[in-house]
């Protein structure tokens, strides 16, 4: 059976998680680490932006700096996402693992958040091009960038949701809105709490995500550590990329 | 002679596709330079830079077939919005 390295890194600010992302992925595809999944949170609150997109464009920027939340850019696209109520995954898989085209490849990594949400009562659907969702409502966004013949693919779920919060700090594009002619940020997103009723722990969560990926990607996770390369790896990602303007302007 | 160079703005969805947002510097019908995002895909990422690029000094009515040609010689995938739905938009956007 296919074997996974199991990782947990609870409230870590952007910076890190998004520079370990990164160096988690640099050591698979040097053969160095093994394929790993990771799950982790964020502190303090945080919102990440898409490769592609632009921050002003994206985010109120004095409205995260008075609410004391971190902005940083992704590695990989996609849109914006306020982490604040929820719990992130990112997995590096060789890319055989999850064949076929990219679309089908998220959907083969997203049918593992499926899972664990069946195992917590929840009734969820993969929606293409990269987001889950329950009764029609995103509860899950996800995105994907590729190293060689490795992808790696991170995503949230959405724990509880404060929307005003989180739209206040995010410019929803208009069009967006327009399109699925949908009145109130409620109406496109949920959570885990409303689906299900229910309060359950981080630990429950990653839990049920657990036995998901393992079911869904056919694979033995094995709990374990991040290497010291890839903590120093990180730390000069998180340095000279991930908390520099340059990169977090870069568009 | 004066030299009338106009920038564009505009933002474009298709459906089921990701959000793009433009903005070109344009002369008569061609584009000087062009600026992306959105939060659509492109594989490699870093390849945006090199599809702006090869955008530039375009005709605009030439958009759909300059950046397929590119997309295909580069082994680049996009995933959110198409060649075509760039040049409808880009052509709609300059008739305003």
């Amino acid at each position: 059976m296919r074997e996974v390295r199991l990782v947990t890194t609870y409230k870590r600010s952007a910076f890190y998680n998004m520079a370990l992302d990164e160096a988690v992925l640099s050591e698979c595809y040097s053969g160095r680490s093994p394929p790993t999944l990771r799950f982790y949170t964020w502190k303090p609150a945080a919102v990440s932006i898409g490769f592609f997109q632009s921050i002003r464009e994206e985010i109120d920027l004095k409205r995260a700096e008075e609410f004391g939340v971190h902005v940083v850019r992704r590695l990989t696209g996609g849109g914006a996402v306020f982490h604040d109520r929820e719990i992130t995954y990112s997995i590096v898989i060789p890319e055989r693992w999850a064949p076929g085209t990219i679309i089908e490849s998220y959907e083969k990594i997203c049918r593992a958040l499926v899972l664990g949400l069946k195992f917590l009562g929840v009734n969820a659907q993969f929606s293409p091009i990269n987001d889950i969702v329950v009764s029609g409502r995103k509860i899950s966004g996800n995105a994907q960038t590729r190293r060689g013949r490795f992808i790696l693919q991170h995503g949230t779920l959405l724990l509880d949701l404060d929307a005003e919060r989180m739209f206040s700090l995010l410019k929803v594009p208009s069009e967006k809105i327009r399109e699925k002619m949908i009145r109130s940020a409620n109406q496109r997103v949920t959570c885990l709490r409303r689906e299900a009723n229910k309060n359950f722990t981080i630990s429950q969560v990653q839990n049920a995500l657990e036995r998901g990926f393992a079911q869904a990607l056919n694979i033995k996770l094995n709990p374990g550590k991040i290497t010291m390369r890839e903590l120093k790896l990180k730390r000069a990602l998180e340095l000279k990329k991930y908390r520099t303007h340059a990169w977090n302007f870069l568009r | 002679m004066k030299i009338r160079t106009r920038r564009i703005r505009f933002d474009f969805k298709e459906r089921g596709g990701k959000l793009l947002r433009a903005s070109a510097l344009i002369l008569k019908e061609k584009i000087i330079s062009i600026r992306l995002s959105g939060d659509f895909f492109i594989y490699p990422e870093e390849a945006i830079f090199r599809i702006e690029q090869a955008l530039q000094g375009s005709s605009i009515k030439d958009v759909s077939k300059i950046l397929t040609r590119h997309l295909k010689r580069n082994r680049i995938k996009i995933i959110g919005f198409t060649p075509e739905g760039l040049q409808t938009a880009l052509e709609s956007a300059v008739r305003k």
